[in-house]
């Protein structure tokens, strides 16, 4: 039977991006600024940052919440990017290289990703962000210690002064916005990368092809009740691994598009950035921590850059202080997260106090 | 052939056309500098003088050269040909010389602009 329809329910699902349409509603008057400013920078952060807020979806589906692991694939990312800039390469061939690189080593990680979080059950996301700390330390000791004194660096512009360890930020001259200007179109004075989006469009097929597998049943069953899964000759633990691998590889080429629109990296931040502000982006989507579609990340990028363009300005206009805007801002979207967790934890514990009252129902 | 043994094949197979295509695409990929030099060279027994009215043509923009000058084109690929275009101050007649320039793996190259005009088999400085 189809299920009825209620606007009181449907209101409370979509509370969030509700909530941030209105705040939009109102902010984008104040800022003063023009509409196709604010939509020629929606399209350029749209295809900057959809892939890696897509890399969240898989692991929601597999029941393992926000995956803040998702850093360890931006950090392969940036790897196979510092190499190919190492190598003097450009181009599209760089940027695919760099993909070869990455592919291997964002396995590699999200294989132990995985397993660590196996050992965790229900405690996924505080683990994975722990892991993302402690491989950060090890991605600095690769990137500070052993490139240049290990591991061959022979370009010396991206060596420290002392001879090893790459410099702070580099630049990408030969491969800044190679996808983005390969296939592009003018519409409206606006440059609309065509390519870029139809990379995001493939991998958004591969996830909505993948649901429909063998896999991708299991995973949607492993997110559903382990136990039952488990029953039922599902290997849950292998799933879930695979469910990590899946999105730190999908992070991994997300990074990889995103610097290249960039055209800079911050070698020892990029990633870090990326994990707290693609759960943000997703959340303000209107997606949760048990439930995560690819239309929520795309409400989720379009809205909260648009937070990010219009609040300073929306500030300044309004209070006469840009900062107080941004601070707003930050407030707003990364309150998200808490509030999120929050809600996921008080279902959960919810979810476990009328198991524990049936269990007791079922002894008595 | 056994499940296990095929599946281990296919794998070993993917990862040497992945590690294959790699190779083939640092290959086309890259990078190198040219350094362009316009002053005398000698070499083999014969001196050659820097050239007047040079105009170079690399895959950037037209460059014009006067002597003693030393320019920087960078090229993209395993080759790359460039263009020498001399003009005559005297008759205002001009000429055209193309080099084609393999460059594989190399990131840099040093090379005399009168040496190659010249026709000389080994153009290059030794850093």
């Amino acid at each position: 039977m189809k299920p009825k329809y209620s606007l009181k329910g449907a209101l409370i699902s979509n509370l969030v991006p509700i909530v941030f349409l209105m705040f939009a509603a109102f902010a984008v008057p104040m800022s003063g600024l023009s509409i196709p400013y604010l939509l020629h920078e929606m399209i350029s952060r749209l295809a900057r940052d959809s892939l890696l807020v897509l890399s969240l979806v898989i692991p929601v589906l597999a029941g393992m919440g926000l995956n803040f692991g998702m850093v360890l694939g931006a950090m392969a990312g940036q790897i196979g990017m510092v190499l190919v800039v190492d190598w003097g390469l450009g181009g599209m061939p760089a940027l695919l290289v760099a993909a070869l690189l990455g592919t291997p080593i964002s396995i590699g990680l999200g294989y132990f990703c995985g397993y660590i979080l196996n050992l965790a059950k229900g405690r996924e996301m505080v683990t994975s962000y722990i892991i993302g700390f402690f491989m950060n330390g090890a991605y600095q000791f690769l990137l500070l210690y052993c490139m240049g004194s290990i591991i061959p660096i022979t370009n010396p512009e991206l060596l420290l002064s002392r001879g090893y360890g790459i410099r702070n930020s580099m630049d990408l001259p030969n491969i800044r916005q190679v996808l983005d200007r390969l296939v592009s179109v003018e519409v409206f004075g606006m440059d609309i990368p065509i390519l870029t989006f139809a990379v995001i469009a493939v991998f958004c097929l591969l996830i909505v092809w993948f649901k429909t597998t063998k896999i991708g049943q299991d995973m949607r069953a492993v997110g559903r009740n382990r136990a039952v899964a488990n029953g039922a000759g599902i290997p849950v633990e292998k799933t879930r691994i695979l469910a990590i691998i899946i999105s730190t590889l999908i992070a991994c080429y997300g990074q990889i598009v995103s610097l290249q629109n960039l055209g800079t990296i911050n070698t020892y931040n990029s990633h870090e950035q990326v994990g707290i502000f693609s759960i943000a982006a997703l959340l303000v989507g209107g997606a949760t921590a048990e439930n995560a579609s690819i239309a929520n990340v795309f409400v989720g990028v379009f809205l909260f850059h648009l937070m990010f363009v219009v609040s300073p300005m929306a500030g300044k206009n309004l209070i006469g202080d840009a900062q107080l805007g941004e601070y707003f801002r930050v407030f707003v979207s990364y309150g998200i997260i808490a509030v999120s967790l929050l809600l996921h934890a008080w279902k959960k514990r919810h979810e476990m106090l009328e198991r524990r009252l049936l269990e007791n129902d079922g002894k008595e | 052939m056994n499940v296990k043994l095929r599946r281990n094949l296919l794998r070993v197979a993917l990862c040497l056309i992945a590690v294959a295509g790699g190779f083939l695409l640092s290959f086309i990929g890259m990078y190198h500098s040219i350094i362009l030099d316009n002053s005398e060279f000698s070499g083999a027994g014969a001196v050659l003088p820097p050239l007047e009215g040079l105009r170079v043509v690399s895959e950037a923009e037209p460059v014009e050269m006067s002597p003693g000058d030393r320019i920087l084109v960078s090229a993209k690929g395993p080759s790359t040909t460039l263009v020498f275009e001399i003009t005559s101050p005297e008759t205002q007649q001009s000429r055209e010389i193309s080099y084609t320039l393999h460059m594989g793996f190399k990131k840099q190259f040093f090379l005399s602009v009168p040496a190659i005009v010249g026709g000389e088999k080994d153009p290059f400085f030794v850093e």
